[in-house]
């Protein structure tokens, strides 16, 4: 998955990011609104950590244009700003979810990885797609019962492709879900990271549409 | 109680002076009708071959006549040696004293005299020939009994005190009554005066609901609860938004923390952690500084140590520590402080509103242009306009300049710029008898003018 961090303070931006890369995300990260927005309308993220008080464009008035034209990613708002009329607000101006500061590491984690599944339609984090069992919540897959280790780019790959089983998804859009800016892209990367996705899960999960891209299927 | 005390001390007062008086203009009218009764026997009085005689006719003045009768007199020579005395007076005599006073006489009678000294005037004219005999001298002492004027002395005494003691009765029963209820409306007031606490500040008192005399009090005390639920506001605001600042960091904090545990670090990224703490913890501490300078300034508890400042020599001060910073954005100070304007004021206070306003040019003027100081003096105070172009900040900001933590760009997030430096410099310039406002000229420049008085009052 990839995210979006908007965050004017050097500290939580780097940390955050730092440990959302742990989890296994894709992250990109902003310092002001405009830098924020620029992002978000040229990428497609899974979801938005947007603070609310930032330099240039603030997270709501962010917030408005995004949903002013159209885009559908789901954004988290963090913000010092608590009170009930806060809360409304930031909602009412099309955010999905809102922690206050300061919060617990864990939980940001978990409501973004909540808004992520349900980006995909997913309200369950256990997915089963033919032999596998996939835990979302725990990172973990098992094949007919025996854990597989994978690394945290493939990780990300199966969970991708896992939340949109059935679909054929295109390749740029892999790219553009498991790869940060921090990481220049290569044209064969998908294909590879796919190839070794597969030997660890098994043939036949992962099927190849040539021209198209790639979709996961249990049968 | 007192009330009542002192109701009955004063009727007592009131009724004895009243007794006095009364008791007194009766025995004066009393005493001059015995001496009118005793100039009427002094008109009978006649010398009769050198011989004085007092022979009033028969029955012309009964009271002297009869056994005890009410009045008595006895007539004395020069000598002390009886001429006459009434047939009332029996066989008793008076005692011979000046003027007026009382006698008891054997027979139990209370007699009150008086002593009319008299010399007996011949009517034959012959008798003042030269070679005559002078004129003898009597002394008449008349008497009368007192006992009608005491019993109505008593009378009036047992009335007053009936009435009176009547009187105080009905006071002791009525004062408290009425004082219980002309102090009901008191009493409730007292009872909504009580529940009034922290949170209901907003409560104000109808002021025509109660006695006119304390129409005074209760439109005193609305101002106070007006002027405390202001205070309170201003607490409650300055301490939401004094949380609300410190989230910020407190959420640094505790990420990197949360982080440091969770995910493996390289050394770099250990170093940096601890770095970020104390980045962190030197902001935190530079807010708390300013909040609590802010609150000492507010409370008045800065106690001020006056001596002479030459404001040239400290605005360069002030200036110091953001002149290599200011230099590299193109600023420059230009100092129009004639050398011998000085304040006598407190110097630690005074050096934060300048370090505020040098600090605040220094960031925020734009690049390139002069921050400019000019002091004149006006009568008993000195104004000090700090000038700058207005990189940022619109007219419509100048109002906000002066609000606790209000920043033109509200994200900022840095060791100085919690905005309170102005709030702060506003708050002190009071404290030394002055003032600092703000406003933006037609160049677009950003002028702070500060007014203290050259000597504190």
């Amino acid at each position: 998955m990839r995210i979006l961090i908007v965050e004017d303070s050097e500290i939580l931006r780097r940390n955050i990011s730092r440990s959302l890369r742990h989890a296994g995300y894709a992250v990109d990260v902003a310092e002001d609104g405009e830098a924020g927005l620029a992002s978000a309308q040229l990428n497609a993220y899974d979801a938005l950590v947007l603070d609310v008080m930032l330099p240039k464009l603030d997270g709501l008035s962010l917030l408005r244009r995004l949903r002013g034209a159209g885009a559908a990613t789901h954004v988290l708002l963090l913000t010092a700003r608590d009170t009930v009329a806060d809360r409304v607000a930031g909602l009412r101006h099309g955010a999905d979810d809102y922690l206050v500061k300061p919060f617990a590491m864990e939980e940001l984690l978990a409501r973004i990885e909540s808004l992520c599944r349900r980006a995909y339609g997913a309200k369950s984090p256990a997915i089963e797609i033919g032999p596998l069992a996939i835990d979302l919540s725990a990172r973990t897959i098992s094949r007919e019962g025996r854990e597989v280790s994978l690394t945290a780019r493939e990780w990300r790959l199966l969970e991708y492709l896992a939340l949109r089983r059935g679909e054929v998804v295109p390749r740029a859009e892999i790219e553009a879900h498991i790869y940060d800016d921090l990481v220049e892209p290569m044209s064969n990367v998908v294909d590879t990271a796919v190839y070794a996705l597969r030997r660890k899960i098994g043939a036949g999960l992962i099927k190849t549409r040539r021209g198209l891209g790639y979709v996961m299927e249990g049968d | 109680m007192r009330l009542v005390i002192s109701c009955v001390l004063l009727f007592g007062a009131a009724g004895g002076a009243l007794y006095w008086h009364v008791t007194r203009d009766l025995g004066a009218e009393f005493d001059g009708s015995l001496r009118a009764t005793g100039s009427s026997l002094l008109a009978l009085i006649e010398q009769d071959d050198n011989r004085v005689r007092l022979t009033p006719s028969p029955g012309s003045m009964p009271q002297f006549e009869q056994k005890q009768g009410p009045e008595v007199f006895e007539l004395l020579g020069e000598d002390g040696r009886e001429i006459a005395r009434s047939r009332s007076l029996g066989t008793a005599t008076l005692p011979v004293a000046a003027g007026l006073y009382n006698v008891t006489l054997p027979d139990g009678r209370i007699v009150r005299c008086a002593n009319l000294p008299y010399t007996v005037t011949d009517e034959d004219e012959e008798a003042h020939t030269a070679g005559a005999q002078p004129n003898p001298k009597v002394v008449l002492i008349v008497g009368r009994d007192r006992l009608p004027l005491d019993a109505t002395f008593a009378s009036i005494r047992s009335s007053m005190m009936v009435v009176g003691a009547g009187a105080l009765a009905m006071l002791v029963l009525l004062i408290p009554l009425g004082v219980r209820a002309g102090l009901e409306p008191v009493k409730q007031f007292g009872v909504q005066v009580s529940m009034v606490n922290a949170g209901s500040l907003a409560t104000r008192f109808p002021v025509v609901t109660l006695p006119a005399e304390l129409h005074p009090i209760v439109a005193g005390l609305n101002a106070l609860l007006a002027r405390l639920e202001a205070a309170f506001e201003r607490q409650r605001r300055f301490t939401a938004t004094a949380a609300h600042e410190f989230r910020t960091p407190l959420a640094e904090l505790k990420t990197v923390a949360e982080v440091s545990l969770a995910v493996p670090a390289s050394e770099a990224e250990r170093t940096q952690a601890w770095r970020d703490i104390l980045s962190v913890t030197t902001r935190m501490q530079s807010l708390a500084t300013c909040l609590l300078q802010l609150t000492r300034t507010e409370n008045g508890a800065a106690s001020l140590k006056i001596e002479t400042i030459p404001l040239l020599q400290m605005l360069r001060e002030a200036w110091g520590p953001f002149e290599k910073g200011a230099a590299e954005r193109g600023i420059e100070l230009v100092a129009e402080v004639p050398p011998g304007v000085a304040f006598q004021t407190d110097a630690a206070l005074l050096r934060v509103i300048l370090g505020n306003l040098c600090g605040n040019a220094a960031s925020h003027a734009a690049t390139g242009s002069p921050f400019t100081v000019a002091a004149c003096e006006n009568g008993s105070a000195v104004e000090v306009r700090f000038r700058n172009k207005a990189a940022d900040i619109a007219e419509g900001d100048v109002e906000h300049l002066f609000e606790r933590f209000w920043r033109k760009d509200a994200a900022r997030h840095d060791n100085r710029h919690h905005g309170l430096g102005l709030s702060i410099s506003a708050e002190i310039a009071k404290v030394l008898g002055g003032s600092l406002l703000a406003r933006m000229t037609a160049e677009r420049e950003i002028e702070f003018l500060l007014t203290l008085p050259t000597r504190p009052d």
